[in-house]
């Protein structure tokens, strides 16, 4: 066994110098790309070090075992933490390298654009670090694995700037994730003790027919991913402006219930909710309005109405605090929009050529797209 | 943010947690058998990032409901493991003695922690590379 392990150790080690060497000599990306393969290369590096501790620990076993000074009953719980830990190695270099690497070895011209288009929007709102790699093959919606930096998005997007502004809701992941810039915290965290406590309050008080799993259900979900989600919302609504919301809706379209809420995600009707009260919020009245008479006209054409304990799991409370979370978090870090952000300008006149002349729009986002490629160039 | 983005930032969670609690158990077992230890650097090292994931796991319990490690605990609960915040915290006060102070069960507990977080890594990971 120790013999067959040791020779795992040296098959990921050879894997693992792969990947570093496949990364260092990558240079025809852009800088940023250039950077996270660097960050990458140096993480590898590290699990590098590691596979060759372990092979040690296991050949110093394999020598006192030869010399008889350690018996083979003796070696069990070690040899199990080893095998944990090549487990745990493995998994890591197969998603490094199927994740990450897989499509630096395959980028190509259209991820070149997406990334230029990622980092533009990015520096134009003065978002700190490094933007992260963009590429444009994902088999579902826009994805982000934060601490690779790189955000995954549908196959053709680059063709189609309406849907570019959920790349700001990728962004809030991985400030929050990765760059460890809280974008909710204090607010939240008091008002979801709060509307804990209130629920189990109503139990007490007016006996009401709510289950206390149903309270930890909603404490664990808005724990574990919906405060995140909300606050990614609410930072690209803030940044972006109109063409977040108008972007949300067009989404929505696709969703057969837009009251129901998933384990990773609250309700779309409830997001939705949040994005309008924060372009009234900041001043954008008119899109609001607009935005708030198609949904409106949505929901009744498709029939969809609330589900129970909709209001349990989505109170408005939750959301505004958050809301107000992401607005200290984009005071605190200087995450503003500068005065010269032409990239986010194409976004929103993008969404506004699309609901002025929709027959028109297709040729007016060919040239925006051909100004863009040229300014990146 | 994506089901993939989600059961990614959850599996680094857990992995993370693991790595920590294996490379303590690893280190003890090392030295027991009279191997090369590491270094007294990476053996600080060790015993302060074992220190931490112990706090993250009974701070976890003290939470209820916080994120991942609410799933975890329960798991370890129902297979009658003593993950107590009382046991917890006094295996993590011998930790800050030196890693050599901890007990026979003190291991023992630790290492039944690191095969569920191992178990769930797997499921993550599974539903990563779907």
């Amino acid at each position: 066994m120790i013999e067959f392990l040791v020779g795992a150790f040296s098959v990921l080690a050879v894997r693992a110098g792969k990947i570093v060497k496949t990364l260092k000599k990558k240079r025809d990306i852009p800088s940023s790309a250039i950077e996270h393969c660097r960050r990458v290369s140096k993480r590898t590096t590290e699990i590098l070090a590691s596979i060759n501790n372990k092979q040690d620990v296991l050949l110093q076993i394999q020598d006192r075992l030869k010399a008889k000074k350690i018996t083979l009953s003796q070696i069990d719980g070690l040899l199990k933490d080893v095998l944990k830990a090549y487990r745990d190695l493995r998994r890591d270099i197969d998603i490094i390298e199927e994740d990450f690497v897989g499509h630096i070895v395959r980028y190509n011209k259209a991820d070149r654009f997406f990334t230029q288009l990622a980092s533009a929007l990015w520096k134009e709102t003065n978002l700190p670090d490094i933007p992260p790699v963009a590429v444009t093959n994902t088999s579902g919606y826009f994805c982000t694995l934060a601490d690779l930096g790189i955000v995954f998005s549908p196959p053709s997007s680059e063709h189609h700037l309406l849907i570019v502004p959920d790349l700001y809701h990728e962004f809030g992941h991985i400030l929050h994730k990765s760059l460890k810039i809280k974008l909710f915290g204090k607010r939240f965290s008091a008002e979801l003790t709060s509307h804990v406590v209130s629920l189990k309050n109503q139990i007490r008080q007016t006996s009401r027919p709510l289950k206390p799993e149903t309270i930890s259900d909603i404490a664990f979900r808005w724990i574990n991913s919906w405060a995140e989600e909300v606050a990614c919302d609410a930072l690209a609504t803030y940044l972006l402006g109109p063409a977040y919301g108008w972007c949300n809706l067009h989404l929505c379209l696709q969703v057969s219930n837009v009251f129901e809420s998933g384990n990773k995600h609250p309700a779309d009707a409830a997001r939705t909710k949040q994005i309008l009260k924060i372009l009234r919020r900041r001043g954008f009245n008119d899109d609001a309005s607009k935005i708030e008479k198609l949904w409106n006209k949505y929901l009744q054409l498709s029939r969809q109405t609330s589900t129970s304990y909709y209001h349990d799991y989505h109170p408005d409370s939750l959301f505004t605090a958050i809301m107000e979370d992401v607005e200290h978090a984009i005071k605190d870090h200087g995450l503003s929009n500068a005065i010269d952000r032409p990239t986010i300008d194409i976004l929103n006149e993008s969404w506004k050529q699309f609901l002025e002349s929709p027959s028109d729009y297709k040729t007016w986002e060919e040239r925006a797209i051909a100004t863009l490629k040229e300014n990146f160039v | 943010m994506s089901e993939l983005s989600s059961v990614y930032s959850e599996y680094e969670k857990i992995s993370s947690l693991f790595r920590r609690l294996n490379e303590a158990t690893l280190v003890i077992r090392q030295t027991m058998l009279g191997l090369k230890p590491p270094s007294t650097k990476e053996q600080v090292k060790v015993q302060e990032d074992l220190e931490l994931a112990l706090e993250e796991l009974s701070e976890d319990e003290e939470a209820a409901a916080n994120f991942d490690f609410s799933e975890i605990m329960v798991q370890l609960q129902n297979e009658d493991v003593d993950i107590s915040k009382q046991t917890l915290d006094s295996i993590r006060r011998r930790a800050k003695k030196g890693l050599q102070t901890l007990t026979d069960k003190d291991i023992e507990i630790i290492e039944k922690v690191t095969d569920v977080l191992d178990s769930k890594s797997e499921v993550l990971f599974r539903r990563i590379q779907k």
